[in-house]
């Protein structure tokens, strides 16, 4: 026999009940939740995961430690300078000053631009990857639906 | 979030309350087809997982909020001394208050907007067209199951018209 479609409405009252196990009611999903649902996530495989778990490489670090002093040792020499000037002495920069700050930047430069190994290949091209992903996964339309009146 | 892999971070609540029905010792309020769209972590603060249906039979489901962290633009988490509220385009869709470290109180929800019929407030909670007041449940895994086939229940039940 098919259920009447009032019944399948029909409102329900539960009322100070005890229960030691689920409850169980008819129901599913009423509608798909555009507004909420902005793209599809990336699917992460756990070998992905193990990859850009490494996060930091050596290299990256140390390009940051020698361009972080080089600026440090830039500032330095910027300071020693502009207390000359205010108290009108002539600023001096001995050569070997010069000299270390043009090692220092060629020093970043190399570690900055030198040949990745492969687990840094493996790590960026993840991360192009899942850029791509969010590039190009389609967009559903985002609206606001009217509140429903009570 | 599925029933059977929820995250290792949540801790439920001894007691939960929401609509003067009352869920002791269980582990989830709602479950929709072993999806769980809402858990609710004990703390000072509570600790609330939003997930919502990622298509329109809910076959594949999508976290909106992570312990607390909107993952959506458009979803707003605020959390006060020992509340926390969920705040989207549609509204106000979740407060909890954390009434004790034992208790929490669920005093507002409408999941209608992620097309989850569940919603209530502190006099009562509707699921499904099913108005409850008043109910407790005791060491149930999970309070309410929604099932597109309905399984059956310990108690019968008063259609009001």
């Amino acid at each position: 026999m098919t259920k009447n479609p009032k019944e399948q409405h029909t409102k329900k009252t539960i009322r100070d009940q005890r229960f030691d196990e689920p409850l169980y009611v008819d129901g599913e999903v009423t509608h798909e939740p555009e507004t909420y649902l902005a793209e599809k996530p990336y699917e992460l495989s756990e070998f992905e995961f193990s990859v850009l778990r490494k996060g930091q490489f050596k290299s990256n670090i140390w390009f940051e430690l020698v361009f972080g002093a080089t600026i440090g040792f830039v500032l330095n020499i910027a300071g020693k300078t502009l207390s000359a000037l205010i108290q009108k002495e002539t600023p001096s920069v001995d050569k070997w000053e010069l000299w270390s700050i043009g090692v220092g930047i060629v020093l970043a430069l190399l570690l900055r631009f030198r040949k990745r190994n492969s687990d840094e290949k493996e790590f960026n091209e993840i991360k192009d990857y899942i850029n791509q992903h969010f590039k190009t996964s389609l967009r559903r339309r985002v609206h606001i639906p009217r509140k429903e009146e009570e | 979030m599925n029933i059977n892999s929820l995250p290792l971070q949540y801790k439920p609540f001894k007691e939960i309350e929401i609509g003067t029905n009352k869920l002791i010792d269980g582990e989830v309020l709602f479950s929709l087809n072993d999806n769980v769209p809402l858990l609710i972590g004990m703390g000072c603060i509570p600790h609330v997982w939003l997930s919502i249906p990622a298509d329109a039979k809910g076959e594949s489901w999508q976290l909106l909020v992570r312990d607390n962290k909107a993952l959506h633009p458009k979803v707003i988490v605020k959390i006060e001394d020992d509340s926390v509220t969920v705040n989207t385009p549609d509204g106000t869709v979740l407060k909890v208050v954390a009434e004790s470290q034992n208790l929490a109180r669920i005093a507002y929800i409408d999941l209608r907007p992620f097309g989850i019929d569940i919603h209530g407030n502190d006099t009562s909670l509707t699921v499904m067209n099913n108005n409850l007041t008043g109910n407790v449940f005791s060491g149930a895994k999970i309070m309410i199951g929604i099932d597109s086939e309905k399984k059956m229940s310990k108690k019968d039940v008063e259609p009001t018209s």
